[in-house]
């Protein structure tokens, strides 16, 4: 359900960046999905046929692409590659941890006519 | 066939919903309103919580209700007879509101003629936490049954939160819950976090949540 309003507000992004190109339509959009962001590209794909179903982006190819998690332990300093299961530090065991990448996702770009 | 170009775009879904946020924010502000998002799984007694605080402010604070659920209006009706207006939101099978739908609430319901309104969002622990309202401050309900270790299992809400309203203290005897360690798990997850442990049954503990509100009512709208 949270990936339904997610891509709905997906395809309102790329209506609103297609009609400032002057564009009428996509035959390719890529998403870019952070480890951290808890959204999950399979349902993404599964929640893009529905809000896609009857629109003019029944056709159009979604690519899905992941960005690693990464986090600073705000105890010892060290940066490192983590995932939403497993957050604490691998040195210090740390638990304080500050999020750089992979908290968001994106609309990368459009491949629109 | 059309020429195909390629548009860069690297926009950011969440930050769409954070600036509409900051906007509804902005709003409020200068309508002297102020709004909570209430949050909580489903069950910890959030309408019953919000029940006993609206006895304890309509006297003197012009206050209404915004309830989010999925399809029912089983909660604005009860809020209904508290006698405050209230206003049932529908997310249409959304598990959560998004600042949109914020704005169009806010926007019927008249809120600017309110000093303070509560959103009482969709019983769940994972998704309201992602999507800012654009509500003033956030505050969550964790209820004593649910178990003292969900600051670990849910890190994410207690981070975004304010206040940390623990529900159902007067069953605290029957339970093995740690008031503690959720307090230390808590902070371990938002330093700055404030926690009321209260029961919305007895209303034991009322009275610090209910003086934080009336100082925060008065910060925002002056």
């Amino acid at each position: 359900m949270h990936e339904m309003g997610l891509t709905d507000a997906v395809l309102k992004m790329v209506d609103g960046i297609l009609e400032k190109n002057g564009c009428r339509g996509a035959s390719r959009i890529t998403l870019e999905i952070g480890d951290l962001s808890g959204v999950v590209p399979r349902f993404v794909r599964d929640c893009w046929e529905a809000v896609a179903d009857g629109t003019k982006y029944e056709a159009t190819e979604l690519v899905l692409e992941t960005v690693p998690g990464t986090a600073r332990c705000l105890d010892c300093g060290r940066e490192f590659t983590v995932n939403l299961d497993d957050l604490v530090c691998p040195d210090c065991l740390g638990r304080k941890l500050k999020p750089l990448t992979g908290t968001d996702m994106t609309v990368k770009e459009i491949e629109a006519y | 066939m059309d020429p195909v170009k390629i548009i860069e775009v690297k926009q950011s879904v969440f930050a769409d919903n954070d600036r509409e946020a900051g906007e509804v924010r902005a709003m409020l502000k200068k309508d002297k309103t102020f709004l909570v998002n209430l949050m909580s799984s489903p069950g910890a007694g959030k309408t019953t919580t919000l029940l006993k605080t609206i006895e304890l402010l309509k006297n003197d604070v012009k206050l209404g209700v915004m309830e989010a659920d999925i399809d029912s209006d089983v909660d604005a009706k009860k809020i209904a007879g508290a006698g405050v207006p209230s206003i049932q939101l529908h997310t249409g099978g959304m598990c959560h509101l998004d600042a949109e739908m914020t704005r169009q609430g806010l926007a019927e319901f008249h809120a600017e003629e309110l000093d303070f309104v509560v959103l009482e969002n969709v019983g769940n622990l994972v998704c309201p936490a992602e999507f800012d309202t654009g509500a003033c401050r956030n505050v969550m309900i964790l209820s004593v049954p649910e178990g003292h270790d969900k600051p670990l299992k849910y890190p994410l809400i207690f981070t975004v939160c304010d206040v940390l309203i623990i529900n159902k203290i007067d069953v605290l005897p029957y339970f093995d819950f740690d008031m503690q360690l959720v307090e230390q798990y808590a902070h371990m997850r938002n330093p700055k976090l404030k926690i009321f442990p209260l029961s919305a049954k007895t209303g034991e503990g009322f009275e610090p949540w209910i003086a934080w509100l009336r100082e925060n009512i008065a910060a925002w709208n002056r």
